[in-house]
């Protein structure tokens, strides 16, 4: 049996949700309908299934226009699994399914041969047999659903309409579900299901709809509807699409939305080195854009720099700073908002970075983390301990520690930028 | 544990069949004025059977007093269960039952309503009561359907406990408005509870209504299964949701108010019958309204017993019986299954 949707228009309270949708499901085949949250797939299912009805627009099945069609003779052709059902008393897995024969049976009449037919091959094409006399609310998820997949079948319908119909289930189960529904469509039922289950759409499809604001943005083969285009515009998500190697069916990898980046204060670059910087950086990164030099590709400060996304001022390792790299800190430190000296032990080979800071003209935006430290970290008989000490005397601000870093700094930026993002804001 | 429901079915069904003979003689047997056996039987079975020690006190007793009073009995507890059985399976919901949702208050206003006002005529009474009841039964079922379109249990449930305190304050205000008449202790009998005015008037009234509304509910047990896949599940088998629960709810109704009118309000018939019947018997109502049926029958007709003889000479209204019997089981439901629901 063949749907055919022409002209479909539904509102709910004035606003609309579906609005002029053309779709066909010739027999056989099993349709789609993918789409984000409330764009409309269950309430397409709903104007098929006969429980909407929609505004403007015809809905056939084969040439039958659906409102011509009475309840019972509705339920005769078309049966519906949705994402979950509450059934409302203690029923067993075979009484369950036996309420799919009730569209083919009068009030008084006894289950006939042909019902029992019926009853026991769907429970067999969904492998619910083996627990006929249980009772439906022992079951799992995936079993449950199987059983109400075997009611829909016991109607011996012509069109199935799933909604969201593996959405709690796991992997195994939403497997067995799609595998059940695809040999039904291979043996002439009519298929339409709404899924959130791109990948599933894909391989368990013959054809794909992408539902987006009441409309349908593509239809077609399932390689050529669910393209990187039409997801983004649609889930307003970057995927990947490749192929799966086993099934040969297309392949929708997420990539992760990248975090907008925040509200940054301003520019900070960090002295650091032998792991100094650490701490600071982390604390320092959601708030600062941040730069750190020079240190050298083998210190544990460049790895968390580069893990952080901070720019970058290096040597070659066991090197004394160059020229060149000292020059290009200077730079960085000069465009920098402020500067930053961790605790970090000098030596003869980074001396230079201490000596970078004193060319700074404003002193006054430069942090020195316990100063009063120095001479135990002083590998340069005591030269570093003699900048350091010339830093703070010349208006640098020595700091006591990381938190009272961050406070600091936020505090002065913040002012300085006026509004800023509220998360950013120290507690 | 449900592995031998179908055979359980017809076991159960059959037992029930044969309980209800026992039932009905020693209904009759039973009471103040010792009848025995054997002459209930030569009654029943052959009127002209002449034996000397059957006296015509005995004939007057079985035929004017014992054999109406049963007989309404079966009548009476058969409405209140099959209805109660068919709200459940309607609300989904194991603690639905006419007393529950307020429908026995307000046919008891009805018919109270029926009786000061000296409205004559046999008929009056059940359409009184049945007014009361499908008014009350009206106003439950807006309320608890107005929040969401899944019917609410516990606004069900609140809904009918507020409505059928504002039916029983109706009640006691015309009781209070009437205090002086002489009707007052008819009216007071209707919100105790009892068989005791069984009358041949009586039974020709509530077996029709009663063998009507039970078969056409029995023809609606398919869908009160369909039903409990919830309107949208029962609407894709074929059955219109809203057609088939006016219809049950209008003839619940109606049984349920029939019998209060006769024989007052008679509580937790309707709750516990059902739901002991479904523990046995599973959920499928087309053997459970049946069973049910003839469960409350015999049911009550054993509770009307204990009522006459507890305190004999002096009789109790049976209400305190089932009540007795019914309100513990009702607050073990409530702890069990409350929580689930």
């Amino acid at each position: 049996m063949e749907i055919t949707v022409d002209g479909l228009k539904f509102s709910y309270n004035g606003s609309p949700l579906l609005d002029g949708i053309d779709l066909s499901v010739p027999k056989g085949e099993v349709l789609a309908i993918v789409g984000p949250n409330g764009s409309g797939k269950t309430t397409l299912l709903k104007n098929i299934s006969g429980i909407l009805s929609p505004q403007a627009g015809t809905i056939y099945l084969d040439m039958t226009r659906l409102p011509e069609l009475s309840i019972t003779e509705l339920a005769r052709h078309l049966a519906v699994v949705e994402q979950e059902r509450e059934i409302g008393f203690d029923f067993t897995v075979r009484e369950v399914v036996a309420l799919g024969r009730i569209p083919h049976r009068g009030r008084f009449a006894r289950e006939t041969r042909t019902d029992k037919e019926w009853i026991g091959r769907a429970m067999e094409l969904t492998n619910v047999a083996p627990f006929t006399e249980r009772s439906i609310r022992e079951l799992s998820g995936g079993e449950k659903q199987r059983v109400f997949l075997a009611m829909a079948l016991a109607q011996n319908p012509r069109v199935l309409l799933l909604d969201e119909p593996t959405t709690y289930l796991d992997i195994n189960h939403q497997l067995q579900i799609m595998e059940i529904v695809r040999q039904q469509a291979t043996a002439g039922l009519t298929v339409l299901m709404a899924i959130h289950d791109l990948n599933l759409a894909a391989q368990y499809a013959d054809r794909v709809a992408i539902l987006h604001e009441g409309q349908v943005l593509a239809v077609g083969r399932p390689a050529d509807v669910l393209t990187e285009t039409n997801i983004k515009q649609a889930f307003q998500t970057d995927v990947v699409v490749g192929k799966n190697p086993v099934t040969n069916s297309i392949y929708i990898n997420t990539v992760p939305p990248k975090l907008k980046a925040p509200t940054l204060l301003g520019k900070l670059h960090i002295i650091c080195g032998g792991g100094s910087g650490v701490t600071v950086l982390h604390a320092l990164a959601d708030s600062f854009f941040l730069s750190v030099g020079v240190v050298s590709p083998l210190d544990s400060d460049f790895q968390a720099a580069q893990h952080l996304g901070a720019k970058l001022v290096m040597e070659a390792p066991f090197a004394p700073i160059s020229t060149r790299a000292y020059e290009a800190n200077l730079a960085t430190m000069r465009s920098s908002d402020g500067v930053v000296i961790c605790e970090t032990p000098f030596g003869p080979g980074n001396l230079l970075n201490l000596s970078a800071a004193l060319e700074l003209e404003s002193r006054t935006s430069i942090y020195v983390l316990h100063p009063e430290g120095i001479e135990e970290r002083d590998y340069t008989g005591g030269q570093a301990t003699k900048l350091i000490h010339l830093l703070v005397e010349s208006g640098a601000i020595p700091v006591g520690g990381v938190r009272e870093l961050r406070k600091g700094l936020i505090a002065r930026y913040h002012d300085r930028n006026g509004s800023v993002n509220r998360r950013l804001q120290p507690s | 544990m449900n592995r031998n429901r179908t055979y359980s079915r017809r076991l159960v069904f059959a037992v029930l069949l044969v309980l209800t003979v026992p039932t009905l003689l020693a209904g009759v047997a039973v009471g103040p004025v010792h009848i025995p056996i054997s002459d209930t039987l030569s009654y029943l079975i052959g009127r002209g059977v002449s034996v000397d020690n059957f006296s015509s006190v005995s004939r007057l007793i079985i035929s004017q007093i014992r054999l109406p009073r049963v007989l309404l009995g079966l009548l009476v507890g058969c409405a209140l269960a099959i209805s109660g059985g068919t709200m459940q399976g309607l609300f989904r919901n194991p603690l639905a039952s006419p007393y529950v949702l307020g429908i026995a208050s307000g046919a008891s206003t009805g018919a109270s309503l029926v009786i000061l006002l000296n409205l004559r005529g046999a008929l009056f009474l059940p359409l009184g009561a049945f007014i009361g009841g499908l008014l009350a039964a009206g106003i439950v079922y807006r309320l608890a359907q107005e929040r969401s379109k899944k019917t609410s249990v516990y606004t069900l449930i609140l809904a009918g406990v507020a409505v059928g305190a504002l039916f029983s304050a109706v009640t006691s205000f015309t009781i209070f408005l009437y205090s002086g008449s002489e009707k007052i202790t008819d009216v007071i009998f209707w919100t105790m509870g009892g068989l005791g005015r069984a009358n041949w008037a009586y039974l020709h009234i509530l077996t029709p209504i009663v063998a009507l509304g039970s078969i056409i509910l029995i023809a609606f047990s398919r869908d009160l299964n369909a039903l409990s896949m919830g309107e949208e599940g029962a609407f894709h088998l074929g059955i219109n949701p809203e057609t088939s629960k006016r219809i049950m709810l209008g003839v619940a109704t109606l049984l349920t108010s029939s019998a209060v009118a006769f024989a007052g309000t008679i509580g937790f018939v309707g709750l516990i019958i059902p739901h002991i019947m479904r523990l046995i018997i599973g959920p499928d109502h087309r053997f459970l309204l049946p069973t049910t049926a003839i469960a409350g029958a015999i049911f009550l007709v054993w509770a009307d017993m204990a009522a006459r003889t507890v305190a004999s000479p002096a009789e109790m209204p049976v209400g305190i019986i089932t009540a007795f019997l019914g309100a513990p089981f009702f607050l073990y439901l409530l702890k069990k299954k409350g929580a689930r629901m």
